[in-house]
């Protein structure tokens, strides 16, 4: 397989601060202090080096994408995503290093730029397919597709200034999804209007990368990672974090992420005098491994949890809930109890049966007393379900692991 | 790795554009652009391209009533009317182009942060749009003239009127050249564009645009020397009516000017293209 995009080493650097905020006069006179020699050239000097707050928001990057290879870039926002999307599409000018770009190139950023409100849908369907590269004879043989896509044949005339919001970005993302481009870049935000056409659009994304163009698609949507991709790379701060076939990268990210949004919610339940600590939890089933782990079979499963109250709860209320690595709550049970010392207690919860896929789980217990004072109780280690192992071919999919049987027969009819 | 030649290569010290060949590749979006100013701009106005004519006409008339009937200026040998209507449209092409090329970036940022084409497409086709504005115009003027010749004044056209098209095309690339300078600056400094539209007014009062040379007293049209437009807008008159008599020695000083501002315009343009969207 050919390369079709290189990219060298690309950094990034913007300044903060007052470089880019002083006015023409201050300018002068600051350059006049400095010498004529910076009229000449306006590199910044050493002084104004250590002023201006640099900051890197893409450092040291490198990768290679072939044809029909579709890469995945992740990361939270701010991470550098589209700074490197800009550098790859000409937008904006590397600090450092190269990108070869091999064959054309359409980055579809932001749908409907360039559209020019007092003309008509079809004028605007010439003129950005131009500005996208396409010649006016490219457009001519796929308008019908495109005016089909965008499923707005009877206002095709009319000014786009008269369309509502949902018929712009339509007709902007069909333009954009009929380029035919070598390499496309892809925003999952491009998934636009309602229900049906996203779900068009998202079609037609998976049909291009299936075309074998090669593709760099940005998302948040991990499933869609997941079933689009093959490489991934996810960024930090401007770094690469982690990168690699996609389901790695995946499995890690969410893991990580899922830590932090645990983590922002224990500090902002974080009680100004402490109610209680969990001291340990574990299970007891047949079907666990350890105090920790579990095997995605039926059977019935205790939780059990130990908790050292620091003030005594006459009335209080105890919770606990189970969510998955995304933070998705699945399952809460609540009680009451009532204790005058303070010191240890503890909490068991049976389950008949756990029914979840294999993965990771995170298992919390909340604790309000009557002042509605609360303490956010985390388990530490998470809860790990491991597959079966005589289930070969077992594909887990969904939430839930509901025991079942499977069999196909031929019909008796 | 296979032999083969990168579409394009983005790297730290080049600059970002833009190769000749693909500028003309990217010929019909140049085509689209000019097509979409010159209609966008009379779409949804009252008279919609009858402003071409109808401008030109107002702003002369303003013209004869300050500077004809109350400041008494002459108007060489050229009724009051088709003097100041040759002026004014040969100087709003001008500042039409110029204005409209310093603001480049802060009016096509929105699409430059977001897809790449050959930036100087944009300023190009903001100068072409003016040049068909400007011969719009024109044919008016000719149709004043005609008016006049009907009732039986006398206005010699200029066999020279042929060179026209190159004193246009000088202008635009002065137009061009300054205008890329300022857009290139206002990167950095937005308010510099608030300051062209003064400097162009003052600039029209200085260039023969509202009275001819022979106006001037002889010790002051030195002063042309350093101010090109002066020198085009008079070649511009003579070639058109041959009333005045252009001089050669201040039409070379503009060209050279030109040539200059123009060299140095696209090369601050092309330097300001890679790094524009990281301060405006």
């Amino acid at each position: 397989m050919s390369v079709v995009v290189e990219a060298q080493n690309i950094s990034k650097r913007f300044f903060l601060g007052e470089r880019n905020q002083r006015t023409f006069f201050e300018d002068i006179a600051h350059r006049s202090r400095h010498g004529l020699k910076l009229l000449v050239r306006s590199k910044p000097s050493g002084e104004e080096k250590r002023n201006a707050r640099e900051f890197w928001a893409l450092k040291d990057i490198s990768f290679k994408i072939s044809q029909g290879e579709t890469l995945a870039i992740i990361g939270e926002n701010g991470a550098g995503k589209s700074t490197l999307l800009k550098v790859l599409s000409r937008i904006t000018q590397p600090t450092t290093g190269s990108v070869k770009v091999y064959g054309r190139l359409a980055s579809l950023l932001e749908v409907g730029t360039g559209f020019h409100p007092e003309f008509s849908g079809r004028d605007n369907v010439f003129l950005n397919g131009a500005m996208l590269g396409l010649s006016v004879k490219e457009v001519r043989g796929r308008f019908d597709q495109i005016i089909e896509f965008s499923g707005l044949e009877k206002f095709i005339d009319v000014p786009v200034k008269n369309y509502s919001s949902g018929m712009y970005v339509r007709l902007a993302f069909s333009v954009a999804a009929h380029l035919n481009p070598e390499i496309v870049i892809l925003d999952e935000v491009l998934a636009v209007g309602d229900a049906l056409f996203q779900k068009k659009c998202f079609d037609r994304m998976e049909e291009i990368i299936n075309e074998g163009h090669a593709a760099i698609l940005v998302s948040h949507g991990m499933s869609n990672i997941r079933r689009m991709s093959q490489t991934c790379m996810w960024l930090k701060q401007g770094c690469v974090e982690m990168f690699g076939p996609t389901h790695q990268v995946a499995s890690e990210y969410e893991r990580q992420t899922a830590h932090a949004v645990v983590a922002q919610y224990e500090t902002q339940h974080a009680a100004p005098e402490p109610l209680a600590h969990l001291a340990g939890w574990s299970i007891e089933s047949p079907v666990s491994k350890n105090a920790h782990v579990l095997t995605a079979k039926p059977g019935s499963v205790t939780l059990l949890f130990e908790i050292d109250l620091i003030v005594p709860v006459p009335i209080g209320k105890i919770a606990v809930s189970l969510a998955d690595i995304q933070g998705l709550v699945l399952f809460t049970r609540e009680t009451t109890f009532s204790q005058s010392e303070a010191g240890r207690i503890m909490l068991s919860l049976e389950l008949p049966s756990l029914p979840l896929k294999p993965g990771e789980y995170i298992i919390s217990c909340t604790l309000t007393d009557s002042g509605h004072r609360s303490a956010f109780l985390r388990a530490a280690p998470e809860l790990t379900i491991l597959p079966e192992k005589n289930a070969a071919g077992a594909v887990y999919g969904g939430i839930l692991n509901l025991p079942a049987r499977m069999a196909v027969k031929s019909s008796d009819r | 790795m296979s032999d083969r030649k990168p579409t394009y290569v983005v790297e730290a010290d080049k600059m970002l554009s833009s190769h000749p060949k693909e500028l003309w590749a990217y010929r019909e979006l140049y085509m689209l652009l000019v097509k979409r100013d010159f209609i966008a701009s009379y779409k949804q106005t009252v008279l919609g391209p009858l402003w071409f004519f109808v401008q030109p006409f107002l702003a002369s008339l303003v013209y004869i009533v300050i500077f004809s009937q109350i400041a008494r200026l002459p108007t060489s040998d050229l009724p009051p009317l088709v003097f100041y209507m040759s002026g004014i449209i040969v100087w709003s092409y001008f500042s039409n182009c110029m204005t409209q090329v310093s603001y480049t970036f802060v009016s096509n940022g929105g699409v430059f942060r977001k897809i790449y084409f050959p930036r100087i497409i944009a300023p190009l086709s903001q100068v072409s749009m003016n040049f068909l504005n400007f011969l719009a115009q024109l044919l008016v003027l000719f149709a004043v003239i005609l008016v006049y010749v009907w009732s039986g004044r006398k206005i010699v056209i200029s066999p020279n009127i042929v060179f026209i098209p190159l004193i246009l095309i000088e202008m635009a690339m002065l137009a061009l050249g300054l205008g890329c300078l300022i857009a290139a600056a206002t990167v950095k400094y937005r308010d510099l564009t608030i300051v062209v539209g003064y400097t162009l007014q003052l600039w029209m009062y200085g260039s023969y645009v509202i009275y001819p040379r022979s106006a001037v007293p002889k010790n002051v049209q030195a002063v042309e020397l350093f101010n090109p437009m002066a020198s085009m807008i008079e070649t511009y008159r003579a070639c058109l009516f041959g009333s005045e008599h252009a001089e050669i020695q201040p039409a070379i000083v503009a060209a050279c000017m030109t040539v200059v501002i123009l060299i140095s315009g696209l090369w601050a343009f092309r330097k300001a293209e890679g790094t524009f969207t990281d301060s405006i």
